[in-house]
This record gives C-alpha cells, structure tokens and sequence, in this order.
C-alpha cells in the first residue's frame, strides 16, 4: 500500500496539501487542471523535491530512508524528463540493465517490436507517440510494484492510448501486490482504467471517490431559478449560475431523482466534474 | 552507479566526439614531423570536456530528474562524475602517450622524458581544475544559470591574463622580489612546481567533490 499522509510542499502562490491512500491491486487516477499540483506530488513521492512536512509510506516503509535497492520496487514515467534525446533504445536497455536487477530483456525488446519501434534509431527521431510509449516500456521493463505514470498518454492517439491502457492494465494483473497512480489530462483514459479518482485543484483535493461511485452517484442537475430557491442544497457540491438557470454538481444523484422527480438530472464526465469543482460556487 | 557509468559511457560514444578526438589525433601522428607532446597535454582536458558534456546533458529535457527516480542516489551521481572524470583522465593520458611514443618510435627520436613529464603535469593541473570548476557548477547550479557562470569565470579569466600581459610581461610594472625568486625556484625545479601545483589542483578537486556532495541533497529538480 502506499499512504500519503498530510504531504505539504509550497511554491510561490501554491500549496501543496494532500492525503490519500493507494490499496494494493488498483490503479488510482490523478485529475487536475495544470499547476493542479500531480507532477509536484509524483516528485514528492520519489524524492526529487523535498517535502516541507508529512509522510510517504510504501508498505509500511517511510518512502525518504528507501535505500537505492528499494527503489528497483519504483517503476517512472514522467512527463518531462527521461534519457538524453541521443540515445536509441539499445542505449536505455543496456542502462537499465544496468540499474536494475529485474530487468526483462526479452520483453523490452518483444514490446519494443510490438509497437513498432527501431531499436537502432535515436530518441530524438522518435515522434511524440513512440517517445510516450518507450516510456511506459522502459518503466514497466523490471519487477516493481508500483507504477507511477505521470501524462503518460499526452499526445498520443487513440489506439495507442487504448494500447498503453492495456499494458497498464496487464501490469498490474500480473501481480495482485501492484499498484498504479497515474496522472492524465485525458479523463476517458482515467475513467476507463482505473478504479478511484482524486482530483485536485490547487494542490488540494476537490473529489475522492470510486470511479463507479463517480460514474453512478455524481450528476449535474440543471435548474431554473425557481426550482434552484427550492432545491436542498445538502447535497451539492458546486453551483454554476448561467444566464437563465443553475448547474449544480451532487454526489447524491438518486435523491434527487427521488425527490425531484420533475429536474433535468444529467449524467456527468470528469471534465465536467472538475470544471464545476474549479469555476462553480462551493 | 553502475547504470549511470553505463548511461554516461554510451551516451560519450553516442555523440561521436570521442572518434573526433581520436581522428584529430591520428592525423596528428601522420603528418607529425616530430614528436607531438602537445597529444600529452591536451588529453585531460579532453577527458574533462567529455564529462562535462554529460552534464551538460543531463540538465536538458530533465534528463537528471528522471535518473533520480532510477535505483540510484543523488550521492551516487556526484561520485560517479568524479570517477568517471579521474579514469577518463587516466585513460586518455595512457592512450595520448601511448600515441606519442609510438610517433618518437616511429621517428626514430629520443624520448624526451622531461618533456613528457611537464606536457603531462601541465595537462593534469588544467584539467582537475577545470573538472572542479565544471563539475561543481553543473551541480550547484541549473543549466541557464550554469551557463551564465561559466561565462562570467571564463571572461575574468581573459581579463586577468590581458592585465598580466598589460602590466606583468611589459615593463610598466615591477615584480615584487619573492615572487621573481619564486618564478627562479620554479623556472629551476620544474617537476617540483607541476608537482606542487597538481597537488593544489587535486585539493581543489576534493573541495569541489565536498560542495557537490553537500549542494546536491538540498537540490530540487
């Protein structure tokens, strides 16, 4: 399990201040305008910057005394940041052979011929998708058991996306002890692969909840003004006023259906969520 | 550490200016007419440029972020850019002499040992001076304001050789009378100075190692 317990780190004009916890066998998903904080939590997580307070346990081990050996149980795919552009994928699988003592060979090279990608040419004659997925091979390359993503499916198309997907997927089949956090500005992808969503807004969480939670009880309900007056506001997180009427974001979608039979109760995208958590009334 | 040599070996082959250097050399070896000692002087520093290169590199596209998330440690990083600055040195020393006797050899000259020995201690001053200069800013600093220093440190260099040139080798200034018996004592036992110097130059390389090591915990990247 990996626990995140009150981690603070502030930039100027920013904070960061987040808890969660990632079980073992599931795949959390990081949703958040950008500067929401993601990239700054994964590099708290692995120690490129220094955290003001707080802990990171990675099963039950305080995450900043991992020693170099532990960190082969880290897999890393940062959106920015991996080998210098002059290397070709020879180059990274003999660096990574030499870093890690798990590392599989064999199917960095059956993947790297999978996705089609020259083994012999330079990273920086590489396009935007083949350098997104030598990321994700190069991070899935070795026995880890977690998997941190960070954009990994930025400026990719569909069906490789769909691709990534999968090998995410097949991670972390192969091992029930695994676990994945992984950030994206694509919220179908988050939707379709993992199991909880944080979304954050200014290095805070605005929703933390299970995907099918997210996906069933979340809804926008779209009233006039009269029926906004009489709407229970209990359970609403956040109210945008447009020009004739109200959209409110609720995580308590049947009790309004229930109660207010006559609304106009639509189901929601995380797109939508996180604007309305970011521009709507709270 | 082994996977950041492996990483900074493949990345110096990579960028071909090893066979540019080696190139460079041979030719030097065919149309020499005598002995180039000159190959024995330049070796240091060109094992040093070509370290510096890969820190250089590391700074761009994040490059020393993403090897920080790799089994390593920033302690690691630092050692291994000494390590790998002292056996480049080493080994470019060995092949840049190796080169050079074989040329007398082949010349059939006499080896001038003393020659040797001064191109080769001169080299080693530079290049571990340079080596703790480059490797200490590289690592205190990030790229742009890395860049920056080496500019400003480069361009006072060149302002303190044109006043030495201005006032010390025209006779509008006069030396004081322990630094011309210096200049004498140096001037007579030459090895003793490179040896003297290199010395000073190895402390300096410890001092830049010491900063490094303490400037790279604090560091964000």
């Amino acid at each position: 399990m990996l626990k995140i317990e009150n981690i603070k780190k502030s930039y100027k004009g920013f904070q960061l201040d987040l808890s969660m916890e990632i079980e073992n066998g599931s795949i959390v998903g990081l949703v958040g305008a950008n500067g929401a904080g993601k990239s700054t939590l994964f590099k708290a997580i692995l120690g490129i910057v220094h955290k003001e307070s707080g802990k990171i346990y990675l099963n039950d081990k305080d995450i900043t005394n991992l020693r170099t050996k532990d960190k082969e149980l880290i897999s890393v795919s940062m959106a920015e940041g991996f080998f210098p552009e002059a290397f070709n994928a020879k180059d990274i699988k003999a660096t990574l052979k030499a870093m890690y003592k798990s590392f599989k060979s064999d199917w960095f090279d059956e993947k790297c011929r999978d996705f089609g990608l020259d083994m012999s040419k330079r990273m920086s004659d590489y396009s935007t998708g083949m350098k997104a997925k030598m990321k994700v091979i190069a991070a899935l390359s070795h026995n880890s058991k977690l998997l941190i993503l960070d954009e990994p499916t930025q400026g990719l198309d569909v069906v490789t996306r769909e691709e990534i997907s999968e090998m995410i997927r097949g991670y972390i089949d192969e091992d029930e002890e695994r676990m994945v956090i992984i950030s994206s500005h694509i919220s179908s992808d988050i939707e379709k692969i993992c199991d909880r969503i944080y979304m954050i807004d200014k290095g805070k969480e605005i929703i933390n909840a299970d995907t099918d939670v997210l996906i069933s009880e979340y809804a926008i309900i779209r009233a006039s003004e009269e029926e906004y007056k009489e709407l229970d506001k209990n359970y609403i997180l956040a109210t945008k006023k447009d020009k004739y009427s109200y959209s409110c974001l609720t995580d308590k979608k049947n009790f309004y259906l229930e109660n207010y039979p006559k609304l106009i109760i639509e189901k929601t995208t995380l797109d939508e969520m996180l604007i309305m958590m970011i521009k709507g009334d709270k | 550490m082994k996977g950041l040599l492996v990483k900074d070996l493949r990345l110096m082959f990579t960028t071909k200016l090893v066979f540019v250097v080696i190139i460079m050399a041979l030719l030097m070896s065919i149309f020499a007419t005598d002995a180039p000692y000159i190959l024995v002087l330049v070796g240091s520093l060109f094992s040093v440029s070509l370290v510096a290169m890969t820190c250089g590199n590391d700074e761009m596209n994040n490059v020393k972020a993403y090897l920080l998330t790799l089994p390593t440690s920033r302690r690691d990083y630092v050692i291994e850019k000494y390590l790998l600055t002292i056996v480049m040195m080493i080994l470019s020393n060995v092949v840049m002499l190796t080169i050079c006797l074989a040329l007398a050899f082949k010349l059939g000259e006499p080896i001038d040992r003393l020659e040797i020995a001064i191109n080769l201690g001169i080299g080693t001053i530079i290049g571990n001076v340079m080596a703790a200069a480059v490797l200490m800013l590289s690592i205190v600093f990030n790229s742009r304001i890395y860049r920056l220093v080496v500019a400003i440190i480069g361009g006072a260099v060149f302002l303190v050789a044109i006043g030495i040139k201005k006032f010390v080798i025209t006779e509008t200034f006069t030396m004081p009378q322990p630094i011309l018996n210096a200049i004498e004592w140096m001037e007579q036992n030459p090895i003793e100075t490179i040896g003297i110097f290199n010395i000073a130059a190895i402390l300096l390389m410890v001092v830049s190692f010491v900063i490094s090591l303490i400037t790279i915990n604090r560091k964000e990247f």
